[in-house]
């Protein structure tokens, strides 16, 4: 049975921020996504990495939060890239036609090197 | 009710029966008494009465030369024996009624009767003679019969036997007569003054009986004068209080039944409030009275309905904190009343409104008016009455709630209504084709839309969309999208167009964490072109008439989603050429990712299994039956998001 609750787990690792996010990101969960992400990416010019190898599921307004984080990070010189999908969030992804937007990596240390 | 004998009497009878206990103890001690004394005497009379017989028999022995005269004898006891002489009368006194002698060896020898019938026996049998005096009284009590020997020394021989009249039996009944007359004339006096003393003792008790009847039939104004000082009176007191008490505690009674029902039949939560508020007030008779109700966590709550004084002091912000942290009343009591104090000495009360283990609130209430502190019993009603308020709030809150609820549902079913309003109710009639629709939210209200909308130069737009996210919001947006979809399908042609325009509006207004997902296709059905602009949407599915499979993904994201110029940078279109017998499908995702109670998602593999298999059925039943499908393999799990699917085919004979 897929878990319900979401852990958040932020670690820094230099001047980048690598976000562990643990569980499905549904209705029931979205505020606390909300709340820890936006404490990490609101920060002006911040370079952070979500690793979404235990994300099992990623709702319409998280990809919405997400672009928006996306957004702000272009304009404040920051960074924000996605690693680890697992192939339904990446066709989802292909369908919102925003990989070409978001930054996106198979592996965090990939996404690490990149950085 | 049932009556025995009444306490007067039983006091009566208890004196009474003392008192003649009393004096028949005493008369009988007195009897006793007289009797002996009468008998002594008596027996002293026999026995000088016999000394003087033995001493004139004596005389009359020696006299005689040592014999006895019965003819002298006779002459002196019925002549001259013992008589007194006094003036010219005789009178005689203790004469024996008999005399007999008896030789030494108790052969009767002189036989004396005065009535001159001797009738004394023959003989004495030896161990029958006396030695010495010997004085007794017959069994009638009418005679004394003193006997002896003549001469103890025995220089005379010979025993008498005198016997003597007495009267002593008839006095004795005399006696007794009296007592008895003297005990019964006692007892019956005893009775009396019981009785009256009885009555006049117990005259209180009586009066306190009958109130204590009036009372139990309910005459509750009947008091009882108080007489004197004493127990009596002391409870005659104590009855008067106890019935002004009860009174008093009846009259409350009635008022908190009275309140309980005004308060019971209140169902608006602010007309209950200022009935609770009224209801403390009135009861406790306290000059001010504010009630508070918890909201939340908030600390500092003001007071929702105030009666009385307005300002409060400003201690009471804190004993309601208390109150309603705690969960406790809070009984500030007055230190100046002294004795008074016994009863109770409450200035100020809070106390807290229960409901279950929660404190939906708390009531102050100031000093009392008339008494300067709130008495024990009142502090305990009052507490009584929080507790049914408390309960009178929840209730109230919780059929609130459920009218407030009622109210969105039933303004949730409006909307739903109005959204259905929205989608087409008939596919247009297009020239060789056949197109269908469905959409069932997953709520009341859902973000799913589908729209045909047929232009006059032929071509039809057809377009299916997502709004991010599900419910009102979503099908507010359901809503603009649609406003502007058909605005800008009357200038233009091309979905592509269209979709640009409409997302130029979206990306504005949306808010940045919402997005919408739409495939649009334009046909053309004399040419038969389908042009596709898709937004991040799923592609249209095309199902040839020979059960070919092809997708139509011509690029694009989210409407609302990027900046603009982002959007419009990689927003492309795609044209494909129905053919006889082309099935093209539109669905949301809400098809292919229904899930089921493991988790296991639909798939596009059986949607796309079920588009082929059943490609030439009616557009209506191809739609219902995909519908069943997804709800077949869905089983319990409820329907997680909006389902909307669109098909077009052309006809195969066009």
């Amino acid at each position: 049975m897929p878990r319900n609750e979401l852990e958040i787990d932020v670690v820094q690792d230099g001047d980048v921020h690598i976000v562990t996010v643990d569980g499905p990101v549904d209705s029931a969960t979205i505020e606390v996504f909300k709340e820890k992400l936006d404490a990490v990416c609101n920060q002006p010019g911040v370079r952070v990495i979500l690793d979404c190898q235990r994300l099992t599921y990623l709702n319409s307004r998280a990809i919405g939060l997400l672009v928006s984080y996306h957004r702000r990070s272009i304009s404040s010189r920051g960074k924000l890239a996605l690693c680890a999908l697992n192939p339904k969030l990446v066709r989802t992804l292909e369908l919102l036609q925003i990989g070409k937007a978001l930054l996106t990596y198979d592996t965090r240390e990939n996404a690490r090197a990149q950085f | 009710m049932p009556t025995g004998i009444k306490f007067v009497y039983k006091i009566m009878l208890l004196l009474g029966g003392c008192i003649a206990l009393t004096g028949l103890v005493i008369a009988l001690l007195l009897a006793h008494q007289s009797r002996r004394d009468l008998l002594i005497l008596e027996e002293s009379a026999s026995y000088t009465v016999y000394q003087a017989a033995v001493n004139y028999l004596t005389g009359h022995y020696y006299s005689k030369r040592e014999n006895f005269v019965p003819a002298s004898l006779n002459f002196v006891f019925s002549n001259r024996f013992l008589v007194a002489e006094s003036g010219d009368q005789f009178r005689s006194t203790h004469r024996p009624s008999h005399l007999t002698l008896y030789r030494a060896d108790g052969a009767k020898l002189y036989d004396f009767s005065q009535d001159g019938r001797p009738r004394a026996p023959d003989w004495i049998v030896a161990e029958n003679l006396p030695d010495a005096i010997r004085v007794r009284i017959n069994a009638n009590k009418d005679e004394i019969i003193a006997e002896g020997p003549l001469d103890r020394g025995g220089d005379v021989p010979g025993y008498v036997v005198i016997r003597l009249p007495t009267d002593v039996g008839a006095r004795l009944r005399a006696l007794y007569l009296r007592a008895g007359i003297i005990l019964l004339a006692g007892m019956l006096a005893a009775s009396a003054l019981g009785y009256f003393f009885s009555r006049r003792f117990l005259a209180p008790v009586e009066a306190l009986t009958d109130a204590a009847r009036r009372v139990h039939a309910g005459d509750y104004a009947c008091r009882i004068p108080k007489v004197g000082n004493d127990e009596i009176g002391l409870l005659t007191e104590t009855f008067n209080e106890m019935i002004a008490s009860w009174v008093r505690r009846l009259s409350l009674m009635h008022r908190i039944q009275e309140w309980t029902l005004k308060v019971g039949n209140e169902f608006d939560r602010h007309r209950l409030y200022g009935r609770l508020l009224d209801m403390f007030y009135n009861v406790a008779s306290a000059r001010q009275c504010a009630l508070y109700l918890r909201d939340g966590d908030k600390k500092e709550l003001p007071p929702a309905a105030i009666r009385g004084e307005e300002t409060l002091r400003p201690e009471v912000a804190g004993w309601i904190r208390y109150a309603l942290e705690k969960n406790e009343p809070v009984l500030a009591e007055r230190r100046d009343l002294g004795p008074r104090a016994a009863l109770g000495n409450v200035e100020h009360l809070v106390l807290p409104l229960v409901s279950g283990e929660q404190t939906v609130g708390a009531v102050y209430l100031g000093p009392p008016t008339g008494a300067p502190a709130y008495d024990r019993e009142m502090v305990a009603t009052l507490q009584t009455l929080a507790q049914h308020a408390g309960i009178a709030v929840e209730n109230a809150r919780l059929l609130n709630e459920v009218a407030e609820k009622k109210r969105i549902e039933q303004e949730m079913m409006w909307a739903r209504d109005i959204q259905r309003t929205l989608l087409p109710h008939h596919p247009p009639k297009l020239n060789g084709y056949a197109v269908a629709g469905l959409s069932l939210p997953a709520n009341e209200v859902g973000g799913d839309y589908y729209d045909y909308i047929p232009r006059d130069d032929q071509r039809c737009h057809i377009i299916v969309s997502d709004v991010s996210g599900k419910g009102v919001a979503a099908g507010l947006i359901m809503s603009v999208l649609r406003s502007l979809v058909h605005t800008y399908s009357e200038f233009e042609t091309c979905p592509h167009e269209i979709l640009i325009r409409v997302n130029r509006v979206l990306t504005r207004d949306l808010d940045e964490y919402m997005f919408v997902t739409a495939t649009m296709m334009t046909l053309e059905p004399d040419t038969h072109a389908l042009q596709v602009a898709r937004a991040g949407h799923e592609p249209v599915l095309i199902v040839t008439a020979d059960g070919e499979v092809q997708w139509i993904r011509a690029e694009g994201t989210a409407l609302g989603l990027l900046d603009v110029d982002s959007f419009e940078a990689h927003f492309t279109s795609a044209t494909y050429t129905m053919q006889p017998g082309d099935l093209a499908l539109l669905y949301t995702d809400g098809v292919n990712e229904a899930q089921n109670e493991d988790g296991e998602e639909f798939g596009i593999d059986r949607l796309v299994a079920l588009a082929v298999a059943r490609r030439n059925d009616p557009l209506d039943d191809l739609l219902a039956g995909i519908l069943r499908a997804v709800n077949a393999f869905a089983g319990q799990r409820r329907q997680q998001d909006d389902i909307t699917l669109v098909a077009l085919r052309r006809d195969a004979a066009g």
